[in-house]
Protein backbone atom coordinates (compact mmCIF):
# COMPACT_ATOMS: atom_id res chain seq x y z
CA UNK A 1 0.00 0.00 0.00
CA UNK A 2 1.22 3.68 -0.83
CA UNK A 3 2.08 6.48 1.25
CA UNK A 4 1.05 9.83 0.58
CA UNK A 5 3.84 12.21 -1.36
CA UNK A 6 4.57 15.60 -0.85
CA UNK A 7 5.33 17.24 -4.36
CA UNK A 8 6.05 20.29 -6.10
CA UNK A 9 3.14 20.89 -8.87
CA UNK A 10 3.27 23.39 -11.58
CA UNK A 11 1.81 24.88 -14.32
CA UNK A 12 2.08 26.22 -17.56
CA UNK A 13 1.54 27.34 -20.70
CA UNK A 14 -2.21 28.75 -19.38
CA UNK A 15 -3.09 25.46 -17.96
CA UNK A 16 -3.00 27.65 -14.64
CA UNK A 17 -6.10 28.97 -15.68
CA UNK A 18 -7.77 26.06 -14.71
CA UNK A 19 -5.99 25.30 -11.13
CA UNK A 20 -7.17 28.88 -9.23
CA UNK A 21 -4.26 30.72 -11.88
CA UNK A 22 -1.67 29.11 -9.02
CA UNK A 23 1.24 28.20 -10.76
CA UNK A 24 3.33 26.88 -7.97
CA UNK A 25 2.43 24.83 -5.17
CA UNK A 26 3.23 22.35 -3.04
CA UNK A 27 0.81 19.62 -2.40
CA UNK A 28 0.43 16.10 -0.42
CA UNK A 29 -0.91 14.15 -2.33
CA UNK A 30 -2.99 11.29 -0.27
CA UNK A 31 -2.74 7.74 -1.04
CA UNK A 32 -5.37 5.86 -3.23
CA UNK A 33 -8.00 4.21 -0.64
CA UNK A 34 -8.49 1.05 -3.10
CA UNK A 35 -5.01 0.33 -1.90
CA UNK A 36 -3.64 0.84 -5.36
CA UNK A 37 -0.68 2.38 -6.07
CA UNK A 38 0.47 5.83 -5.99
CA UNK A 39 1.73 6.63 -9.31
CA UNK A 40 1.32 9.49 -12.14
CA UNK A 41 -2.17 7.91 -13.47
CA UNK A 42 -3.57 8.17 -10.46
CA UNK A 43 -2.14 11.78 -9.57
CA UNK A 44 -3.60 13.03 -12.85
CA UNK A 45 -7.24 11.69 -11.96
CA UNK A 46 -6.37 13.27 -8.41
CA UNK A 47 -5.51 16.25 -9.64
CA UNK A 48 -8.96 16.52 -12.06
CA UNK A 49 -10.97 15.28 -9.11
CA UNK A 50 -9.81 17.62 -6.18
CA UNK A 51 -7.79 20.46 -7.28
CA UNK A 52 -9.34 21.67 -10.91
CA UNK A 53 -11.46 24.37 -11.09
CA UNK A 54 -13.54 25.15 -14.59
CA UNK A 55 -12.88 23.23 -17.51
CA UNK A 56 -12.13 19.57 -16.67
CA UNK A 57 -11.43 19.01 -20.44
CA UNK A 58 -8.46 21.70 -20.74
CA UNK A 59 -6.28 19.33 -18.51
CA UNK A 60 -7.82 15.69 -19.12
CA UNK A 61 -9.71 13.64 -21.31
CA UNK A 62 -11.46 10.45 -19.90
CA UNK A 63 -9.39 10.89 -17.07
CA UNK A 64 -6.14 10.81 -19.30
CA UNK A 65 -4.26 13.60 -19.85
CA UNK A 66 -4.78 16.02 -22.44
CA UNK A 67 -3.22 15.57 -25.85
CA UNK A 68 -1.12 19.04 -26.27
CA UNK A 69 -0.32 18.80 -22.74
CA UNK A 70 3.74 17.87 -21.64
CA UNK A 71 4.22 16.63 -18.68
CA UNK A 72 7.47 16.80 -16.90
CA UNK A 73 9.08 14.92 -13.55
CA UNK A 74 11.95 16.66 -12.28
CA UNK A 75 12.00 18.62 -15.58
CA UNK A 76 11.99 15.06 -17.83
CA UNK A 77 9.60 14.48 -20.22
CA UNK A 78 7.57 11.94 -18.10
CA UNK A 79 7.86 9.27 -20.96
CA UNK A 80 11.56 8.93 -19.89
CA UNK A 81 10.32 8.20 -16.33
CA UNK A 82 7.41 5.35 -16.50
CA UNK A 83 4.90 7.98 -17.68
CA UNK A 84 1.38 6.78 -15.90
CA UNK A 85 3.54 4.43 -13.72
CA UNK A 86 5.93 6.63 -12.94
CA UNK A 87 5.61 6.46 -8.28
CA UNK A 88 6.37 10.14 -7.60
CA UNK A 89 8.61 10.46 -4.18
CA UNK A 90 8.91 13.22 -2.12
CA UNK A 91 10.22 16.29 -3.20
CA UNK A 92 9.29 15.13 -7.08
CA UNK A 93 8.59 18.33 -8.52
CA UNK A 94 5.67 17.85 -11.40
CA UNK A 95 5.15 20.16 -13.88
CA UNK A 96 2.17 20.21 -16.42
CA UNK A 97 2.70 22.49 -19.79
CA UNK A 98 0.26 23.24 -22.34
CA UNK A 99 1.48 23.93 -26.24
CA UNK A 100 1.52 27.44 -26.91
CA UNK A 101 0.84 28.31 -30.68
CA UNK A 102 1.15 32.35 -30.42
CA UNK A 103 3.67 34.35 -32.08
CA UNK B 1 -11.10 62.84 -39.28
CA UNK B 2 -10.21 59.31 -40.77
CA UNK B 3 -9.65 58.83 -44.38
CA UNK B 4 -12.79 57.30 -46.24
CA UNK B 5 -12.27 53.46 -47.10
CA UNK B 6 -11.66 53.97 -50.63
CA UNK B 7 -9.01 56.62 -49.62
CA UNK B 8 -7.25 53.89 -47.03
CA UNK B 9 -7.09 51.32 -49.55
CA UNK B 10 -5.58 53.70 -52.04
CA UNK B 11 -3.46 54.87 -49.68
CA UNK B 12 -2.44 51.27 -48.96
CA UNK B 13 -1.95 50.23 -52.51
CA UNK B 14 0.59 53.54 -52.70
CA UNK B 15 2.93 52.31 -49.77
CA UNK B 16 2.43 48.65 -51.19
CA UNK B 17 3.65 50.25 -54.17
CA UNK B 18 6.87 52.43 -52.11
CA UNK B 19 7.57 49.11 -50.65
CA UNK B 20 7.99 47.55 -54.01
CA UNK B 21 9.87 50.10 -55.52
CA UNK B 22 12.42 50.69 -51.97
CA UNK B 23 12.84 46.75 -52.29
CA UNK B 24 14.47 47.18 -55.82
CA UNK B 25 15.96 49.87 -55.06
CA UNK B 26 17.93 48.28 -52.45
CA UNK B 27 18.56 45.24 -54.56
CA UNK B 28 19.92 47.12 -56.94
CA UNK B 29 22.34 49.23 -53.93
CA UNK B 30 23.17 45.97 -52.40
CA UNK B 31 24.39 44.18 -56.17
CA UNK B 32 26.58 47.54 -56.58
CA UNK B 33 27.66 47.53 -53.13
CA UNK B 34 28.57 43.67 -53.68
CA UNK B 35 30.42 44.65 -56.53
CA UNK B 36 32.50 47.40 -55.30
CA UNK B 37 33.33 45.08 -52.17
CA UNK B 38 34.53 42.45 -55.25
CA UNK B 39 36.85 45.30 -56.50
CA UNK B 40 38.58 45.84 -53.75
CA UNK B 41 39.48 42.30 -52.89
CA UNK B 42 41.16 42.18 -55.86
CA UNK B 43 43.44 45.44 -55.43
CA UNK B 44 43.87 44.27 -51.63
CA UNK B 45 46.31 41.41 -51.78
CA UNK B 46 46.49 39.08 -50.16
CA UNK B 47 42.95 39.01 -49.79
CA UNK B 48 41.11 39.32 -46.35
CA UNK B 49 37.74 36.73 -45.64
CA UNK B 50 35.82 39.09 -44.70
CA UNK B 51 35.33 43.01 -46.05
CA UNK B 52 37.85 45.62 -44.06
CA UNK B 53 34.66 47.17 -42.53
CA UNK B 54 33.02 44.03 -40.97
CA UNK B 55 35.84 43.68 -38.56
CA UNK B 56 35.17 46.59 -37.00
CA UNK B 57 31.41 46.29 -37.46
CA UNK B 58 31.44 42.72 -36.13
CA UNK B 59 34.06 43.33 -33.62
CA UNK B 60 32.38 42.65 -30.26
CA UNK B 61 31.27 39.26 -31.38
CA UNK B 62 34.21 38.37 -33.35
CA UNK B 63 36.01 38.67 -30.00
CA UNK B 64 33.56 35.50 -28.25
CA UNK B 65 36.08 32.27 -28.87
CA UNK B 66 33.10 30.40 -29.94
CA UNK B 67 32.11 32.30 -32.80
CA UNK B 68 35.87 34.41 -34.42
CA UNK B 69 36.61 35.02 -37.69
CA UNK B 70 35.37 31.28 -38.90
CA UNK B 71 32.21 32.39 -37.22
CA UNK B 72 31.65 35.55 -38.45
CA UNK B 73 32.53 34.11 -41.92
CA UNK B 74 29.50 31.02 -41.53
CA UNK B 75 27.18 34.06 -40.43
CA UNK B 76 27.96 35.96 -43.74
CA UNK B 77 27.63 33.05 -45.60
CA UNK B 78 24.72 31.85 -44.13
CA UNK B 79 20.75 32.14 -45.57
CA UNK B 80 18.18 32.28 -43.14
CA UNK B 81 14.61 31.77 -43.73
CA UNK B 82 12.17 33.66 -41.52
CA UNK B 83 8.24 31.98 -41.52
CA UNK B 84 6.16 34.91 -40.01
CA UNK B 85 7.02 38.36 -39.21
CA UNK B 86 4.79 39.01 -36.20
CA UNK B 87 6.19 39.37 -32.88
CA UNK B 88 8.93 36.45 -32.32
CA UNK B 89 9.75 37.24 -36.25
CA UNK B 90 10.23 41.04 -36.08
CA UNK B 91 13.17 40.70 -33.06
CA UNK B 92 14.87 37.53 -34.48
CA UNK B 93 14.91 39.18 -38.15
CA UNK B 94 16.60 42.59 -36.46
CA UNK B 95 19.26 40.35 -34.88
CA UNK B 96 20.14 38.24 -37.14
CA UNK B 97 20.74 41.41 -39.46
CA UNK B 98 22.24 43.10 -36.37
CA UNK B 99 25.21 39.69 -36.16
CA UNK B 100 25.54 40.03 -40.07
CA UNK B 101 23.96 37.23 -41.30
CA UNK B 102 23.99 37.22 -45.45
CA UNK B 103 20.81 36.27 -46.47
CA UNK B 104 17.63 36.27 -44.85
CA UNK B 105 14.49 34.99 -46.46
CA UNK B 106 11.24 36.47 -45.27
CA UNK B 107 7.40 34.98 -45.13
CA UNK B 108 4.21 36.30 -44.22
CA UNK B 109 0.91 37.32 -46.12
CA UNK B 110 0.03 39.29 -43.26
CA UNK B 111 -0.36 43.01 -43.54
CA UNK B 112 1.16 45.37 -40.34
CA UNK B 113 -1.63 46.11 -38.85
CA UNK B 114 -2.14 48.90 -35.78
CA UNK B 115 -2.55 45.97 -33.06
CA UNK B 116 0.56 44.37 -34.09
CA UNK B 117 2.67 47.35 -33.14
CA UNK B 118 2.81 46.98 -29.35
CA UNK B 119 5.38 43.78 -30.08
CA UNK B 120 6.07 43.49 -33.54
CA UNK B 121 8.58 45.82 -33.02
CA UNK B 122 10.11 45.47 -37.03
CA UNK B 123 7.70 46.94 -37.98
CA UNK B 124 6.16 50.93 -37.58
CA UNK B 125 3.01 53.18 -37.55
CA UNK B 126 4.40 54.93 -41.16
CA UNK B 127 4.31 51.14 -42.42
CA UNK B 128 0.59 49.80 -41.30
CA UNK B 129 -0.51 48.74 -44.34
CA UNK B 130 2.19 47.24 -45.96
CA UNK B 131 3.34 43.77 -46.10
CA UNK B 132 4.84 42.61 -42.74
CA UNK B 133 7.64 41.10 -45.20
CA UNK B 134 7.81 44.41 -47.00
CA UNK B 135 8.21 46.29 -43.35
CA UNK B 136 10.21 44.22 -42.20
CA UNK B 137 12.69 44.14 -44.70
CA UNK B 138 13.25 48.07 -44.74
CA UNK B 139 13.39 47.64 -41.18
CA UNK B 140 16.78 45.57 -42.03
CA UNK B 141 18.24 47.48 -44.56
CA UNK B 142 18.07 50.38 -41.95
CA UNK B 143 19.47 48.27 -39.59
CA UNK B 144 22.43 46.63 -41.93
CA UNK B 145 22.00 47.24 -45.63
CA UNK B 146 24.72 44.12 -46.27
CA UNK B 147 22.13 41.94 -45.79
CA UNK B 148 20.39 40.27 -48.82
CA UNK B 149 16.68 39.81 -48.26
CA UNK B 150 14.32 37.83 -49.98
CA UNK B 151 10.74 38.56 -49.89
CA UNK B 152 7.63 36.48 -49.92
CA UNK B 153 4.04 38.04 -49.79
CA UNK B 154 1.96 34.74 -48.67
CA UNK B 155 1.36 32.80 -46.34
CA UNK B 156 3.28 29.42 -45.66
CA UNK B 157 1.22 26.52 -47.05
CA UNK B 158 1.01 23.23 -48.50
CA UNK B 159 1.40 24.53 -52.03
CA UNK B 160 4.24 26.62 -51.26
CA UNK B 161 6.20 24.97 -48.21
CA UNK B 162 8.61 22.91 -50.24
CA UNK B 163 9.07 25.35 -53.39
CA UNK B 164 10.48 28.17 -50.82
CA UNK B 165 12.06 25.70 -48.63
CA UNK B 166 14.09 24.00 -50.92
CA UNK B 167 13.76 24.84 -54.53
CA UNK B 168 14.45 29.15 -54.43
CA UNK B 169 17.35 29.30 -52.21
CA UNK B 170 19.67 26.72 -50.54
CA UNK B 171 18.57 28.05 -46.74
CA UNK B 172 20.72 26.86 -44.02
CA UNK B 173 18.31 26.91 -41.33
CA UNK B 174 14.88 27.74 -40.75
CA UNK B 175 12.89 29.86 -38.04
CA UNK B 176 9.70 28.75 -37.17
CA UNK B 177 8.10 32.16 -35.72
CA UNK B 178 4.16 31.19 -36.78
CA UNK B 179 1.25 31.77 -34.75
CA UNK B 180 -0.98 28.51 -35.77
CA UNK B 181 -0.41 24.56 -34.96
CA UNK B 182 -1.16 23.79 -38.65
CA UNK B 183 1.50 25.73 -40.33
CA UNK B 184 3.61 24.31 -37.22
CA UNK B 185 3.07 20.90 -38.03
CA UNK B 186 3.19 21.95 -41.92
CA UNK B 187 7.29 23.71 -41.76
CA UNK B 188 8.47 21.32 -38.99
CA UNK B 189 7.08 18.29 -41.68
CA UNK B 190 8.54 19.97 -44.64
CA UNK B 191 11.67 20.64 -43.03
CA UNK B 192 12.35 17.18 -41.99
CA UNK B 193 12.11 16.58 -45.77
CA UNK B 194 14.10 18.68 -46.91
CA UNK B 195 16.52 17.95 -44.15
CA UNK B 196 16.23 21.46 -42.63
CA UNK B 197 16.88 22.45 -39.02
CA UNK B 198 13.88 24.63 -37.45
CA UNK B 199 14.61 26.59 -34.49
CA UNK B 200 10.99 27.10 -33.13
CA UNK B 201 9.47 29.40 -30.77
CA UNK B 202 6.37 29.95 -29.58
CA UNK B 203 4.35 32.88 -26.92
CA UNK B 204 1.05 33.14 -25.55
CA UNK B 205 -0.06 35.49 -22.22
CA UNK B 206 3.12 35.79 -19.97
CA UNK B 207 4.56 32.45 -21.16
CA UNK B 208 7.23 30.77 -23.71
CA UNK B 209 8.15 27.75 -25.34
CA UNK B 210 11.94 27.33 -27.34
CA UNK B 211 12.99 24.22 -29.22
CA UNK B 212 15.59 23.52 -31.67
CA UNK B 213 14.48 20.64 -33.71
CA UNK B 214 15.65 18.33 -36.36
CA UNK B 215 19.39 19.20 -35.14
CA UNK B 216 21.79 17.60 -36.67
CA UNK B 217 19.73 17.17 -39.07
CA UNK B 218 18.08 13.71 -39.41
CA UNK B 219 18.93 12.76 -35.76
CA UNK B 220 17.08 15.62 -33.76
CA UNK B 221 13.45 15.22 -32.84
CA UNK B 222 11.23 16.95 -35.27
CA UNK B 223 7.88 19.40 -33.48
CA UNK B 224 5.43 16.20 -33.85
CA UNK B 225 8.01 14.34 -31.71
CA UNK B 226 7.96 16.47 -29.09
CA UNK B 227 3.74 17.28 -29.78
CA UNK B 228 2.78 14.10 -30.66
CA UNK B 229 -0.98 14.87 -30.79
CA UNK B 230 -2.16 17.93 -33.00
CA UNK B 231 -4.75 19.64 -31.06
CA UNK B 232 -8.62 19.80 -32.14
CA UNK B 233 -9.95 22.25 -34.06
CA UNK B 234 -11.77 25.13 -31.78
CA UNK B 235 -8.92 24.58 -28.68
CA UNK B 236 -6.70 26.68 -30.05
CA UNK B 237 -5.90 29.95 -28.11
CA UNK B 238 -4.09 32.45 -30.28
CA UNK B 239 -3.05 35.88 -29.05
CA UNK B 240 -5.89 37.48 -30.48
CA UNK B 241 -7.83 35.83 -27.98
CA UNK B 242 -5.62 35.06 -24.91
CA UNK B 243 -3.59 38.34 -25.05
CA UNK B 244 0.30 38.46 -25.23
CA UNK B 245 2.58 40.64 -23.37
CA UNK B 246 5.11 42.21 -25.72
CA UNK B 247 8.45 41.67 -23.78
CA UNK B 248 7.44 38.10 -23.54
CA UNK B 249 7.02 37.20 -26.93
CA UNK B 250 9.93 39.59 -28.24
CA UNK B 251 12.16 37.42 -25.87
CA UNK B 252 11.76 34.34 -27.20
CA UNK B 253 12.51 35.86 -30.71
CA UNK B 254 16.04 37.01 -29.21
CA UNK B 255 16.42 33.32 -28.03
CA UNK B 256 15.45 32.23 -31.54
CA UNK B 257 18.42 34.57 -32.37
CA UNK B 258 20.80 33.08 -30.21
CA UNK B 259 19.96 29.72 -30.95
CA UNK B 260 20.17 30.50 -34.29
CA UNK B 261 23.66 31.92 -34.29
CA UNK B 262 24.62 29.21 -32.69
CA UNK B 263 23.54 26.13 -35.28
CA UNK B 264 25.08 28.36 -37.91
CA UNK B 265 28.35 28.95 -36.14
CA UNK B 266 28.65 25.38 -35.27
CA UNK B 267 28.55 24.54 -38.71
CA UNK B 268 31.74 26.68 -39.21
CA UNK B 269 35.20 24.97 -39.92
CA UNK B 270 35.71 23.04 -37.02
CA UNK B 271 39.41 23.34 -36.30
CA UNK B 272 39.39 26.85 -36.75
CA UNK B 273 37.09 27.63 -33.57
CA UNK B 274 38.04 27.38 -30.41
CA UNK B 275 37.99 23.96 -28.61
CA UNK B 276 34.25 22.84 -29.81
CA UNK B 277 32.96 21.80 -26.70
CA UNK B 278 33.23 18.34 -25.65
CA UNK B 279 30.86 16.04 -27.38
CA UNK B 280 28.42 14.32 -24.62
CA UNK B 281 25.81 12.19 -25.09
CA UNK B 282 23.34 14.68 -26.89
CA UNK B 283 20.03 16.17 -24.80
CA UNK B 284 16.97 17.54 -26.54
CA UNK B 285 15.94 20.46 -24.21
CA UNK B 286 12.57 22.59 -24.38
CA UNK B 287 13.18 25.97 -22.71
CA UNK B 288 10.32 27.14 -21.31
CA UNK B 289 9.67 30.83 -19.95
CA UNK B 290 7.22 31.70 -17.57
CA UNK B 291 7.35 35.41 -16.09
CA UNK B 292 4.52 35.47 -14.06
CA UNK B 293 3.54 36.36 -10.99
CA UNK B 294 7.97 35.29 -10.77
CA UNK B 295 10.06 35.31 -13.65
CA UNK B 296 11.70 31.69 -14.79
CA UNK B 297 13.64 30.18 -16.71
CA UNK B 298 13.68 26.43 -17.28
CA UNK B 299 15.13 24.04 -19.60
CA UNK B 300 13.42 21.01 -19.66
CA UNK B 301 14.63 17.12 -21.20
CA UNK B 302 12.55 15.82 -24.17
CA UNK B 303 12.20 12.49 -25.38
CA UNK B 304 14.32 12.89 -28.48
CA UNK B 305 13.13 11.29 -31.65
CA UNK B 306 9.38 9.17 -31.78
CA UNK B 307 10.29 5.85 -33.70
CA UNK B 308 6.36 6.20 -34.10
CA UNK B 309 6.83 9.46 -35.98
CA UNK B 310 4.69 9.76 -39.08
CA UNK B 311 7.51 12.12 -40.76
CA UNK B 312 10.71 11.26 -39.11
CA UNK B 313 9.82 7.56 -37.93
CA UNK B 314 10.05 4.26 -38.54
CA UNK B 315 6.89 4.29 -40.79
CA UNK B 316 6.27 7.23 -42.80
CA UNK B 317 2.79 8.17 -43.83
CA UNK B 318 4.12 11.87 -44.20
CA UNK B 319 5.63 12.55 -47.69
CA UNK B 320 6.18 15.09 -49.83
CA UNK B 321 3.19 13.90 -51.82
CA UNK B 322 1.08 13.89 -48.90
CA UNK B 323 1.65 17.60 -48.70
CA UNK B 324 1.81 18.45 -51.79
CA UNK B 325 -1.21 16.31 -52.78
CA UNK B 326 -4.43 15.59 -50.26
CA UNK B 327 -3.51 18.66 -48.89
CA UNK B 328 -7.07 19.30 -47.74
CA UNK B 329 -7.23 16.05 -45.73
CA UNK B 330 -3.38 16.72 -44.50
CA UNK B 331 -4.23 20.13 -43.22
CA UNK B 332 -7.41 19.05 -41.33
CA UNK B 333 -5.30 16.36 -39.59
CA UNK B 334 -3.14 19.58 -38.31
CA UNK B 335 -5.74 21.23 -36.39
CA UNK B 336 -7.34 22.95 -39.50
CA UNK B 337 -6.21 26.60 -41.04
CA UNK B 338 -6.04 29.29 -38.77
CA UNK B 339 -9.43 31.18 -39.93
CA UNK B 340 -11.84 33.73 -38.52
CA UNK B 341 -14.76 32.00 -39.66
CA UNK B 342 -17.97 32.15 -37.13
CA UNK B 343 -19.64 29.20 -35.69
CA UNK B 344 -22.90 28.49 -36.58
CA UNK B 345 -25.21 26.90 -33.99
CA UNK B 346 -28.01 28.59 -33.63
CA UNK B 347 -30.65 29.66 -36.25
CA UNK B 348 -29.84 33.73 -37.29
CA UNK B 349 -33.32 34.32 -37.68
CA UNK B 350 -35.26 32.87 -34.52
CA UNK B 351 -32.31 32.59 -32.14
CA UNK B 352 -29.95 35.25 -32.80
CA UNK B 353 -30.50 38.85 -33.08
CA UNK B 354 -28.60 41.67 -34.75
CA UNK B 355 -27.56 44.74 -33.16
CA UNK B 356 -29.36 47.16 -35.07
CA UNK B 357 -32.30 45.30 -34.20
CA UNK B 358 -31.36 44.56 -30.87
CA UNK B 359 -31.18 48.35 -30.64
CA UNK B 360 -34.28 49.37 -31.65
CA UNK B 361 -35.83 46.48 -29.52
CA UNK B 362 -33.57 47.28 -26.52
CA UNK B 363 -33.16 50.66 -26.23
CA UNK B 364 -35.56 52.75 -28.49
CA UNK B 365 -38.79 51.09 -28.62
CA UNK B 366 -41.91 52.33 -27.03
CA UNK B 367 -43.25 49.02 -26.48
CA UNK B 368 -46.29 49.49 -24.07
CA UNK B 369 -45.77 46.13 -22.85
CA UNK B 370 -42.98 46.46 -20.39
CA UNK B 371 -40.46 43.75 -20.65
CA UNK B 372 -37.57 43.10 -18.18
CA UNK B 373 -34.32 42.32 -20.32
CA UNK B 374 -30.88 40.86 -18.98
CA UNK B 375 -27.90 40.94 -21.02
CA UNK B 376 -25.44 38.52 -20.14
CA UNK B 377 -21.67 39.53 -21.09
CA UNK B 378 -20.24 36.40 -21.19
CA UNK B 379 -16.67 37.64 -21.84
CA UNK B 380 -13.48 37.28 -19.65
CA UNK B 381 -13.84 39.83 -16.48
CA UNK B 382 -10.88 41.71 -17.91
CA UNK B 383 -13.07 41.69 -21.18
CA UNK B 384 -15.64 43.43 -19.62
CA UNK B 385 -13.55 45.75 -17.71
CA UNK B 386 -12.41 47.21 -21.07
CA UNK B 387 -15.84 48.05 -22.50
CA UNK B 388 -19.35 46.85 -22.31
CA UNK B 389 -22.99 47.58 -23.84
CA UNK B 390 -24.63 50.74 -22.04
CA UNK B 391 -27.48 49.90 -19.59
CA UNK B 392 -29.67 53.17 -20.60
CA UNK B 393 -30.79 54.85 -23.63
CA UNK B 394 -29.89 58.17 -24.80
CA UNK B 395 -32.21 60.03 -22.39
CA UNK B 396 -30.18 58.28 -19.08
CA UNK B 397 -33.52 55.78 -18.86
CA UNK B 398 -32.94 52.33 -17.35
CA UNK B 399 -33.47 49.39 -20.40
CA UNK B 400 -31.45 46.92 -19.82
CA UNK B 401 -29.58 44.50 -16.48
CA UNK B 402 -26.36 43.16 -17.11
CA UNK B 403 -24.59 40.27 -15.74
CA UNK B 404 -20.93 39.99 -16.26
CA UNK B 405 -20.75 36.09 -16.62
CA UNK B 406 -17.19 34.26 -18.23
CA UNK B 407 -18.18 31.63 -20.12
CA UNK B 408 -16.28 29.31 -17.48
CA UNK B 409 -18.39 30.28 -14.70
CA UNK B 410 -21.56 29.93 -16.34
CA UNK B 411 -22.81 26.84 -15.19
CA UNK B 412 -26.41 25.27 -15.18
CA UNK B 413 -26.64 23.01 -12.74
CA UNK B 414 -30.52 23.73 -11.81
CA UNK B 415 -31.19 27.71 -11.68
CA UNK B 416 -28.33 29.33 -12.29
CA UNK B 417 -27.64 31.62 -9.46
CA UNK B 418 -25.95 34.22 -11.80
CA UNK B 419 -29.55 35.54 -13.34
CA UNK B 420 -30.46 38.31 -11.52
CA UNK B 421 -34.15 37.09 -11.56
CA UNK B 422 -35.71 35.51 -8.79
CA UNK B 423 -37.78 32.61 -10.33
CA UNK B 424 -40.79 34.07 -8.95
CA UNK B 425 -40.61 37.23 -10.79
CA UNK B 426 -40.16 36.23 -14.34
CA UNK B 427 -43.53 38.55 -15.06
CA UNK B 428 -43.11 41.08 -16.89
CA UNK B 429 -41.79 39.17 -19.37
CA UNK B 430 -37.94 38.43 -19.12
CA UNK B 431 -35.83 38.56 -22.28
CA UNK B 432 -32.14 37.58 -22.15
CA UNK B 433 -29.94 38.10 -24.36
CA UNK B 434 -26.33 36.78 -24.66
CA UNK B 435 -23.29 38.91 -25.85
CA UNK B 436 -19.54 37.70 -26.38
CA UNK B 437 -16.50 39.83 -28.42
CA UNK B 438 -17.73 37.94 -31.77
CA UNK B 439 -20.51 36.11 -31.27
CA UNK B 440 -19.20 32.66 -31.20
CA UNK B 441 -19.38 31.86 -27.13
CA UNK B 442 -22.78 33.55 -26.72
CA UNK B 443 -24.41 30.96 -29.43
CA UNK B 444 -23.10 28.19 -27.20
CA UNK B 445 -24.56 29.52 -23.56
CA UNK B 446 -27.90 30.32 -25.72
CA UNK B 447 -27.98 26.68 -26.76
CA UNK B 448 -27.19 25.71 -22.72
CA UNK B 449 -29.83 28.08 -21.75
CA UNK B 450 -32.29 26.72 -23.74
CA UNK B 451 -31.57 22.92 -22.97
CA UNK B 452 -31.60 23.90 -19.09
CA UNK B 453 -34.43 26.47 -19.27
CA UNK B 454 -36.75 23.69 -20.17
CA UNK B 455 -37.54 22.96 -16.29
CA UNK B 456 -38.04 26.69 -15.57
CA UNK B 457 -41.34 28.68 -15.40
CA UNK B 458 -39.23 30.90 -18.51
CA UNK B 459 -41.32 31.36 -21.46
CA UNK B 460 -39.31 35.01 -22.70
CA UNK B 461 -36.97 35.14 -25.74
CA UNK B 462 -33.63 34.37 -25.72
CA UNK B 463 -30.96 35.69 -28.08
CA UNK B 464 -27.43 36.12 -28.80
CA UNK B 465 -26.27 39.20 -30.63
CA UNK B 466 -24.73 38.42 -34.12
CA UNK B 467 -21.24 39.87 -34.37
CA UNK B 468 -20.90 40.16 -30.44
CA UNK B 469 -19.88 44.31 -29.13
CA UNK B 470 -17.48 44.04 -32.49
CA UNK B 471 -20.92 44.47 -34.05
CA UNK B 472 -21.99 46.87 -31.49
CA UNK B 473 -18.66 49.49 -32.18
CA UNK B 474 -18.74 48.94 -35.54
CA UNK B 475 -22.48 49.66 -36.38
CA UNK B 476 -24.20 51.23 -33.34
CA UNK B 477 -21.58 53.21 -31.52
CA UNK B 478 -18.33 54.63 -33.18
CA UNK B 479 -16.95 56.08 -30.21
CA UNK B 480 -17.33 52.31 -28.68
CA UNK B 481 -13.94 50.92 -28.30
CA UNK B 482 -12.73 47.84 -30.62
CA UNK B 483 -9.82 45.86 -28.82
ZN1 LIG C 1 9.40 13.45 -35.74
Amino acid sequence: MSKPVTVTLEFSGGLETVFNNIKSRKVTIPAPEDGKTLDMGYVVKYLADNLLKGNRDMFVLADKIRPGILVLINDADWELEGEEEYEPKDGDSLLFVSTLHGG
Amino acid sequence: MSPSPSRQEEIASLRQRLAELEQQEREAQQAATREEIHDESIETKPTLPLPLADYTRYSRQLLLPQIGLPGQIALRNAKVLIVGLGGLGSPATLYLAGAGVGTLGLIDGDTVEESNLHRQIAHSEDRVGQYKVDSAAAAVAGLNSGVKVRVWREHLNTGNVLRVLEKEEEWDLVLDCTDHPSVRYLLSDAAVLTGKTVVSASALRWDGQLTVLNDPVGEGPCYRCVWPNVPEKGSVVGCGEGGILGPVVGVMGVLQAIEAIKVLVSRAPKKEVEEKTESTKREYRMTLLSSYPTLQFRSVRLLGKRKTCPVCGENKTITRETIETGSDEYIQACGGLPSEEGLELLDPVTERIDVLTFKDKVYDSESFVKRRVVVVDTRPKVEYGICKLPTTNQYEEEKAEMVNVPMEELDFKGRPSWLPVPEDQWAPKTDVYFVCKQGNDSQIAVKKFKEASKDWDFDGEVRDIIGGIRAWGREVDDKFPIY
